[in-house]
């Protein structure tokens, strides 16, 4: 049974659609429903299933759009529709905004009634699909969720896996909540993001009853990396991912419970960094451990853009190249060009992705500039980031306070060296 | 708490060669008050949440207590963040060295010691 409610403060408009549209819905199951006030609309809703709310606009006390909004918080499921004697183009970009997937017409004439009802009877035939669905096997929902912060969206990614339901709640492009059976806040985050299958659906968003989350979408899914990365699965330790598989297991001392920073200890910090190896031995077992651990994921992620970026220029006073401890170039889609001495080249391009991301945030301020190169210092080691012509480069000592004008130097000489850096220079 | 921040603030803004300062605690709220030219505050909080999230990431990618310095053409915006997340944030004129960043962050790391942030 498929039951159509009408919302509308005009009764003789009420009562006409429901005669007339019992009357051409005989011997089917649908069900004709009539609401004078958004408070009698509750009531039936609360009471019985209802397939389709269709909403007239302008109504007092609680208009159409407060009531779409309302049954997006209160009843996502129920389709929705709007009705109105004032088919105008802002009221009709707001309402499909908030959910409506109808916008019709008030009918004036028997024609125009049965356009609405054929309308509102294919909506009932549709199942309600706004959104969609997926399996996640060959998707990454940490990609799903990249896409879904960085386009500004407002909605509730739902994920079900074997171990039940999970959403987590993005309101304009952040994510301020999650929930995972009993857990939520962060614990719940990174539970659903090291989920290794399952499956995915995007609802209309609502205010969740609490906001637990505060970190950049950036942050958190770095951190989901990091736990997926310490877990083993990224290096093939794992199966594939199983589409019925929970979430893997992470030390609980390793959970993040708070997003405060301390709870990550960097191994520089405390003194138990391995001594390094030589550069050359370094390179050679990055160059075997690259085939035996993991291959670099080819990216499917926001492309880098370099546009804005001059290229470094060298400074003035003749620098004098270092060995780098660490080199790591990707192209401005992502994809690995370069490494020397990084375990972990494709964390690095995350971290390239995201300077490149805040990059854009930060320029295109005219008393700024435009941005020459980044610089790190950490208590052991110095770093440079830069993107010069088409490529991001990451070049890292591992020695305090190296000048900055050597350390830009070598990573030029290793850039400018890469096919892909002269054929960008030259188109550019 | 905002007060200290504040406080913070207006001590860093006044050593010679910054520009603009601001602070973004460890739940992304931004401290900042205009003491030099008025700015759009809306703007501002983002360079300063911007900073934030990119030092923070930094920071677990095992790049541990790094202190960022953004180069642009014609400012340096330096960055550094304590051992529970709060980030300073600071504009810094393009021709300063790197005694002001040290005295930034002898000002800021002292400044932490009086707080629970």
């Amino acid at each position: 049974m498929t039951t159509l409610l009408f919302v509308d403060d005009d009764l003789a408009f009420l009562e006409s659609i429901q005669r007339v549209f019992k009357t051409w819905s005989t011997g089917t199951p649908l069900v004709i429903e009539t609401a004078h006030s958004v408070g009698d609309a509750i009531m039936i809703l609360q009471e019985s299933p209802v397939t389709v709310v269709v909403i007239d606009i302008r109504m007092p006390v609680v208009d159409g759009l407060q009531f779409l909004r309302l049954l997006n918080r209160k009843h996502p499921n129920v389709q929705k529709a709007i009705l109105t004697g004032y088919a105008e183009e802002e009221y009709r970009t707001a309402c499909l905004a908030h959910g409506a997937a109808l916008f019709l017409e008030k009918p004036r004439n028997t024609d125009e009634m049965k356009s609405v009802y054929a309308a509102l009877v294919q909506l009932l035939e549709f199942p309600h699909t706004r959104g969609f669905s997926g399996v996640l096997q060959q998707a990454s929902l940490a990609d799903m969720l990249q896409m879904l912060c960085t386009g500004g969206n407002s909605l509730i990614l739902q994920v079900k896996s074997h171990d039940g339901l999970a959403e987590i709640f993005i309101r304009e492009g952040s994510v301020i909540h999650a929930t995972a059976g009993n857990s939520d806040g962060y614990d719940a985050f990174y539970q659903v993001m090291t989920l290794r299958g399952g499956e995915f659906h995007t609802m209309p968003f609502f205010d969740p009853p609490k906001c637990t989350i505060s970190n950049s979408w950036e942050y958190l899914l770095m951190e989901s990396a990091r736990l997926l990365d310490e877990s083993g699965v990224l290096d093939g330790e794992e199966s594939l991912p199983a589409p019925h598989a929970g979430p893997i297991p992470i030390p609980k001392t390793q959970r993040i419970t708070s997003p405060l920073i301390k709870v990550v200890r960097s191994p520089f910090e405390n003194g138990s960094l391995p001594a390094v190896p030589s550069y050359s031995r370094m390179e050679q077992e990055m160059e075997t451990a690259s085939i035996a651990i993991k291959p670099v994921r080819q990216r499917e992620t926001v492309p880098i853009a370099f546009s804005a970026i001059r290229l470094a220029q060298k400074p003035s006073s003749a620098p004098s190249p270092l060995r780098l401890d660490e080199l790591v170039v990707c192209s401005p889609d992502g994809e690995l060009l370069k490494n020397v001495g990084c375990m972990n080249a494709q964390r690095r391009i995350d971290l390239l992705e995201l300077f490149s991301n805040k990059m854009r945030q930060l320029g295109g301020r005219p008393e700024w500039g435009a941005l020459e190169y980044l610089a790190i210092q950490g208590k052991d080691y110095t770093a440079t980031v830069e993107f010069p012509a088409g490529v991001g480069a990451f070049g890292l000592v591992r020695r305090p306070l190296v000048p900055t004008a050597d350390l830009r130097a070598s990573v030029a000489n290793a850039v400018q060296i890469l096919p892909e850096f002269t054929q960008a220079s030259t188109l550019a | 708490m905002r007060e200290t921040f504040i406080e913070l603030q207006r001590k860093i803004e006044m050593l010679p060669g910054v520009l603009r300062a601001g602070i973004c605690l460890h739940n992304r709220m931004v401290i900042f008050a205009d003491f030099k030219s008025p700015g759009d505050q809306a703007i501002d909080e983002t360079i300063w949440r911007a900073l934030a999230d990119t030092i923070q990431v930094a920071h677990l990618h095992k790049l541990g207590s790094p202190r960022m310095c953004w180069n642009f053409e014609r400012v340096k915006v330096l960055c550094m963040i304590s051992e529970k997340g709060t980030t300073l944030g600071v504009i810094v004129d393009k021709n300063s060295n790197d005694e002001l960043g040290d005295r930034i962050e002898r000002v800021f790391r002292s400044a932490l010691e009086r707080t629970v942030f």
